[in-house]
């Protein structure tokens, strides 16, 4: 870092201070509009204006004084009721800020003002201060009328808060300053530094109302000038007369900050001592050129002082501090490079360490072992600590949108309200420049797109005004971003023409694509949704570059719309921090690290165990698990690494399932074996690995070693685990059945072809007896009228089906009055099964086993009152 | 006069080069670490110093067949479109100066390398050096 002159570090704070106070006047401004009596924010405004003229004129930029002045000016009228806030003032006073923000980015460019004035700005503010009637009110510059009159009132409680812990911030530099100075009394630095921190505390104390404490400061900021200047010399009056300054100015502090009101003390004496002082400026001059010797002309001056010394010693301090500066709050900036290059070494430092403990592992040393396990620890804590450095709350991006929204919607003839919920959620500080302008567009979009205009909402039958809804919070180690509006929502036919007039489908695929993948095409590149291309959101360059730029960082997004009602768009995205604890996994001799966040539970199954807990639904295998059925995936199959091992081979003595979620829902991962849970540092794949959905990346373990991190959402996808929305396979209806009467299920008992047959009764749609004469046959179909369409009938004889003729054994051949036929849920073809009897509806913990011989359409035999019946898969029956 | 430096290496006795300006370094016999599901010329990652890069086997990349028990185990380490790459070679050649207004169109007759990925070839002493381009190269497929 290149050494910075103490002029150049003020400036430098004063930047980096007004920046943060023009951002939250912009929020406050927004708020105030909408509340034009909130008092409080008013004030708070008005406090961040004083403060940005204070340092202006503190520094020297008159120009940039004298806007400020003009916009405190109007506040205060504001403040002390004489005017209203119309929308004419918050523009100029918006204005005021904007025009504000750019000196400030002049002054961080150049050091200094700009060349020009603000003529109009300051003519407009100071015409709108014309109140009716009253005469326009001339707020002196430095006299007191911009402060509170009497003491601070109780709404004023923020102000004396940070009056006082800032009070107690300017007392300390002084103190320091002074030790400086006894030392070396040509310490322009400390001298500069006294002088800030008297202006400082009298600035304070003249906001705040505080009279005497007000002129006591400003006779000692103009010795300090005096001083600064050199028209002074720091002499041991001098020295004494502000040191006792300060320790009033302590004492004051400490008062207020106890009681609330300042002490009962006029320092008319100590006022006087510096005022003479002051005003002997002429002589000491005068006498330096004389006699030569700073200490001794001032000393000459003065001559009841008996010290002979040049350099005036440091007075104890008779500073009566009763109050603990506990209302300081302790921050300090950090540079965020410097913030980057620790996690760096942490990174390195975590590796270093995971290295170490594998040799121990290995070692019997002990002592080794508990040096080690010190290490280990503090690492951690090390870790943590710097993780959490990192953190940003979301609110940091999201205050800016206020401001934002205001103008859009004022730009665009929209009213539109704003809740925000979660704005404390964390983020590492990269995943939030990442986000920053997805969002940002995702909520331009939403007004200039989503909300309709006030008129259309009438019409609608919604409230004129739209509300945008941010949300944010944790979940499962993802962070969640809910962007909502009320608006009109999307047009999912009107995307999908779009989109085909664009070429980026075909007529064909407009056809056929559901509703869902329709609304997704917005994410198409090239896609826009406006007819003509506003300004505002962009053109078609838009969606799709969120959608990447949210991809870039592991996220997705989501997008909902309900036509008329609003669209609801969600960002996931994981909360990787570069170093993230793991289980690592071993299969066909390699390891694999699974993000311990994705992790429910361990399950090892051992000897009959692992015949009995894995069993096959629906050509899937499954476990039960705490009262429901999981579907199983095998890591070597996901993989696709050749050799033995999948479940229809005899079974190996022992099982190790990992049990992972995803999307809300719990599978198992079979695996070889599992190792240990270790901290690992997340490294990224190159290019042409990074588009293995089953991986989100690799880890060098503590021998060199590669592992690769299992991406658990992307292997549950190509697993088939977690099945698309809308389509719902029996899978779920069991675990949901499960979830609810732990065990049991219901399966329809019918007699068919000799056999006992049980079907699941989520896959029966209704039971029907027709009576023979409503049956016709024709050639080989056998069909009977149903609800309104033609359903052709089969004869149920096990895993299949038959001709239901009058030929071939069959309740039809056998010509009974009546025929009972099972009709199975579907979403295809209609077909009704013939059984021959209908036996009944049951619910228990029916258990299935493997069949022996695996016929297609049988998924398994159970025990149902004693007997043997074979559990049939409808819809293997169905496509068969 | 445009003389360049190229770092040479051999697969299936063939002789290649590339600009040495890309080549970070060349190692031997790094430990592999292979990806399952990777693209047919990944080999696998390797850890060097901590940085995980991929590996691609030149000789599938280029084409040629397999069969060829001379394994590809020497690293070119080289920097291409702001990533590290590791290019798995048979063998490593010496560091050759060309001037690239020597460079020679590729001969029509040449067989199993795919063409896109040379930039020119150049007639040595005993054979002939094909030029590679490193950002072809490691485009992904």
């Amino acid at each position: 870092m290149s050494p910075t002159s103490p002029a150049e570090e003020l400036v430098r704070e004063f930047l980096v201070e007004s920046y943060e106070n023009l951002d939250n006047m912009d929020q406050d401004f927004v708020a105030l509009e909408r509340n034009p009596d909130d008092r409080e924010t008013l004030a708070r405004i008005f406090r961040y204006i004083h403060t940005i003229k204070g340092s202006c004129g503190f520094l020297g930029f008159e120009k940039l004084q004298g806007l400020t002045h003009a916009a405190e000016n109007l506040l205060s009228l504001l403040r002390e009721g004489k005017k209203r806030l119309t929308t004419e003032l918050t523009n100029a006073l918006l204005e005021t800020a904007d025009t504000v923000r750019e000196t400030l980015e002049t002054i961080e460019q150049t050091g200094r003002e700009a060349e020009h004035d603000y003529p109009a700005l300051i003519e407009t503010l100071n015409r709108l201060q014309a109140t009716d009637g009253n005469g326009a009110e001339e707020a002196a510059a430095t006299a007191g009328s911009a402060g509170m009159d009497g003491p601070p009132g109780k709404e004023q409680g923020d102000f004396v808060k940070e009056f006082v812990g800032k009070g107690f911030e300017f007392v300390s530099n002084m103190d320091q300053a002074f030790i400086s100075l006894q030392d070396r009394p040509e310490d322009s630095s400390a001298l500069t530094s006294l002088l800030e921190a008297t202006q400082g505390v009298q600035s304070e104390a003249k906001f705040l109302g505080l009279a005497d404490l007000e002129k006591l400061t400003n006779m000692g900021a103009a010795v300090l000038t005096l001083v600064n200047g050199g028209q002074l010399h720091w002499t041991e009056d001098v020295a004494d007369a502000l040191q006792d300054m300060a320790d009033r100015m302590g004492e004051a502090v400490a008062t207020i900050g106890s009681t609330g009101e300042a002490p009962a003390d006029d320092y008319l004496e100590l006022i006087d001592a510096l005022n003479r002082i002051r005003t002997t400026v002429a002589e000491d001059v005068k006498l330096a050129e004389v006699a030569g010797s700073p200490g001794g002309a001032a000393l000459e001056a003065r001559p009841e002082d008996p010290t002979s010394g040049t350099a005036p010693k440091l007075r104890a301090s008779n500073r009566k501090d009763g109050f603990q500066s506990n209302l300081t709050e302790s921050h300090i900036r950090v540079d965020v490079k410097l913030l980057d290059k620790l996690m760096n070494q942490v990174g390195e430092l975590v590796l270093s360490r995971n290295q170490h403990l594998q040799y121990l592992s290995k070692s019997q040393d002990s002592e080794l072992a508990a040096m080690s396990q010190h290490l280990n620890l503090v690492t951690s804590e090390l870790q943590e600590s710097i993780m959490a450095a990192r953190l940003q709350p979301i609110g940091t991006v999201w205050n800016k949108y206020p401001r934002m929204i205001r103008d859009l919607a004022l730009e665009l003839g929209k009213s539109v309200s704003l809740k925000v919920d979660g704005a404390d959620t964390e983020l590492d500080r990269t995943i939030i420049e990442a986000i920053k302008d997805p969002m940002t567009h995702l909520v331009r979009n939403a007004i200039d797109h989503g909300i309709e205009s006030p008129d259309q909402r009438k019409q609608a039958g919604k409230a004129e005004e739209g509300t945008l809804q941010l949300r944010a919070f944790h979940q499962g180690g993802q962070v969640n971003i809910e962007i909502s509006d009320d608006g009109r929502g999307i047009d999912v036919q009107r995307v999908a023409r779009q989109a085909r007039e664009r070429d980026l489908i075909t007529p064909d695929q407009e056809e056929s694509m559901t509703d869902r993948e329709k609304l997704n095409l917005i994410f198409a590149p090239g896609f826009s949704m406006a007819d003509e291309i506003t300004n505002i959101s962009g053109r078609g360059v838009g969606m799709d570059v969120v959608k990447s730029h949210i991809e870039r960082i592991n996220g997705v997004v989501d997008i909902n719309s309900k036509p008329g009602a609003g669209t609801q768009i969600k960002v996931n995205i994981p909360l990787t921090l570069a170093i993230i604890p793991a289980l690592i996994v071993t299969c066909a001799g390699q390891r694999y690290a699974i993000p311990q966040a994705s992790l429910v539970a361990v399950i090892r199954l051992q000897g009959e165990e692992v015949r009995s807990g894995i069993e096959i639904l629906h050509n899937v295998p499954v476990h039960r698990w705490r009262g429901g059925l999981i579907p199983l995936a095998y890591l070597r199959q996901e993989l696709e690494i050749e050799g033995h091992g999948v479940a229809e081979d005899h079974a190996p003595e022992a099982v190790s399932i990992v049990v992972l979620q995803a999307e809300e829902r719990s599978f198992g991962l079979v695996v070889d074996a599992i190792d240990d849970s270790v901290e690992i540092v997340v490294k990224p794949l190159g290019r042409h690995l990074r588009g293995i959905p089953v991986f989100a990346g690799a880890t060098i373990m503590g021998d060199g070693r590669v592992a690769m991190i299992i991406d658990v959402l992307g292997l549950a996808q190509s697993a088939n685990v977690v099945s698309e929305l809308g389509k719902r396979g029996f899978m779920e209806q069991e675990v949901e059945a499960m979830q609810d009467v732990s065990d049991k299920w219901m399966v329809l008992l019918v007699q068919s072809a000799g056999k006992r047959l049980a079907i699941p009764a989520s896959e029966v749609e209704r039971i029907e007896t027709f009576s023979r004469s409503a049956i016709e046959i024709s050639g080989e179909q056998v069909l009977v009228q149903y609800r309104g369409s033609v359903m052709p009938l089969k004869y149920l004889t096990g895993g299949a089906t038959v001709n239901a003729s009058p030929t071939l054994e069959s309740p039809i051949k056998d010509n009974r009055s009546h025929i009972d036929v099972v009709v199975p849920k579907t979403d295809s073809q209609l077909l009704g099964l013939i059984v021959d009897e209908i036996i009944d509806v049951l619910e228990d913990e029916f258990q299935v086993a493997n069949p022996v011989d695996p016929t297609p359409g049988v998924i398994g035999t159970t025990v149902i009152r004693g007997r043997v019946a074979e559990l049939v898969d409808i819809n293997q029956i169905l496509l068969s | 006069m445009d003389p360049r430096q190229f770092c040479t290496f051999y697969i299936d006795q063939q002789f290649f080069g590339i600009e040495a300006v890309v080549v970070q370094e060349v190692i031997m016999h790094q430990q592999l670490n292979p990806v399952p599901l990777a693209p047919n010329e990944v080999l696998g990652v390797i850890n060097l110093r901590g940085q995980i890069i991929t590996a691609i086997d030149l000789r599938k990349r280029l084409g040629f067949e397999a069969g060829n028990a001379v394994a590809t185990s020497v690293s070119v380490v080289a920097q291409v479109q702001e990533e590290l790459v590791s290019f798995m070679v048979e063998r490593i050649g010496e560091i050759v100066e060309i001037d690239l207004n020597d460079l020679e169109e590729i001969p029509g007759t040449l067989q199993g390398v795919a063409r896109e990925l040379l930039i020119g070839a150049y007639k040595m002493p005993e054979q002939l050096l094909l030029i590679l381009n490193p950002q072809k190269l490691a485009n992904a497929p």
